[in-house]
């Protein structure tokens, strides 16, 4: 049988290539990080968070082999890394002013984003991860699920749920409750 | 479940999450990682470590165990009451720990076996001549006959 792109991939970072390291951080850098900033709120720890995924893989690379999916062992290593975080800082609800809007974005748009992260931040955090997994690292449920350790309908459920608070946090932000 | 099981109003609020603007990683995260990477490859692995140290550990617990015998044979040489009963088997043996109390009495029974015993080990000692090496047996003879030195062995 043919080697995927994902056994090409594996047999990189079990060999401890740099390279190998250097090409799933380009493919899922990006995803890794808008996830860490929703588990997290924070730039900062988001940054380093991600960096404890990489470090933990280098770490742990003779068991690579045995991953079956990639992209959730990698995920499930960034909860377990922002949960690690979350545990020392002994903060897990957001602080507004670490996760700033860029500065470039102004106008109504700008003003939904903002109001949306706010109301994200005062989602409890398995709530949060779930969101910060689908819409922002792009995940499937059955992927969530894996990387949840639950059941791809408790995942389901666990986000619409989480979308209906968001809804209601928003409600209330827009009669200027929030 | 799938997104599209979602009603319109959380449909429509879970596009306005996705399309909202999102921090993107600063420039030099990508760097930073793959410098961090590049540190944890050069250090030895966790598995590496944990057998240096169980070797070091196997080898301590060697090094205590090998210890603790050579402690216990110093132990048993040292040992005051040697069981010379059962060794001292004749009765010129016992005869010479009961002279002995009697000259010495505040030591024990089993104390004047072992000395009876040394006296006897002594009183059967061979005289041999004293050999000096580079001395043939001509000459060594010659030497017993002129009246050696002896020593005992």
């Amino acid at each position: 049988m043919p080697a995927t792109p994902q056994d090409e991939l594996l047999e990189g970072l079990v060999a401890g290539r740099e390279e190998a390291f250097a090409a799933l951080y380009d493919a899922y850098g990006v995803r890794l990080f808008a996830a860490a900033c929703g588990m997290l709120g924070s730039r900062e720890e988001a940054e380093d968070a991600v960096q404890d995924v990489f470090v933990g893989l280098v770490q742990a690379r003779a068991r690579l082999r045995q991953v079956e999916n990639l992209k959730a062992y990698l995920f499930a290593s960034l909860r377990h890394a922002a949960m690690r975080r979350m545990r020392r800082a002994k903060t897990s609800q957001f602080d507004t002013a670490e996760v700033a809007m860029p500065a470039a974005d102004v106008g109504p748009d700008a003003e939904i984003s903002r109001r949306l992260d706010v109301a994200l931040r005062r989602l409890p955090r398995e709530q949060r991860e779930v969101i910060a997994l689908h819409v922002d690292a792009g995940l499937t449920f059955a992927e969530i699920a894996t990387v949840l350790d639950l059941s791809a309908n408790t995942a389901a459920s666990r986000y619409r749920y989480a979308m209906e608070k968001l809804r209601e946090a928003m409600k209330e932000s827009e009669r200027g409750t929030v | 479940m799938e997104p599209s099981d979602l009603p319109p109003d959380l449909k429509e609020l879970e596009q306005r999450l996705a399309a909202r603007s999102r921090l993107q990683p600063p420039a030099d995260l990508r760097p930073r990682v793959l410098a961090a990477v590049r540190l944890e490859l050069a250090t030895p692995s966790a598995a590496a470590q944990r057998e240096w140290r169980r070797t070091w550990q196997y080898a301590a617990a060697a090094a205590a165990g090998l210890l603790l015998v050579l402690n216990l044979l110093m132990s048993m040489g040292n040992r005051s009451d040697f069981p010379a009963s059962r060794a001292a088997n004749g009765a010129d043996i016992q005869q010479a720990a009961a002279k002995i109390r009697e000259l010495v009495p505040f030591i024990s029974p089993e104390e004047a076996l072992c000395e009876a015993l040394i006296l006897r080990a002594g009183s059967h000692l061979e005289m041999v001549p004293q050999l000096r090496p580079g001395v043939s047996s001509l000459q060594a003879l010659q030497q017993i006959e002129e009246g050696p030195s002896w020593v005992t062995q």
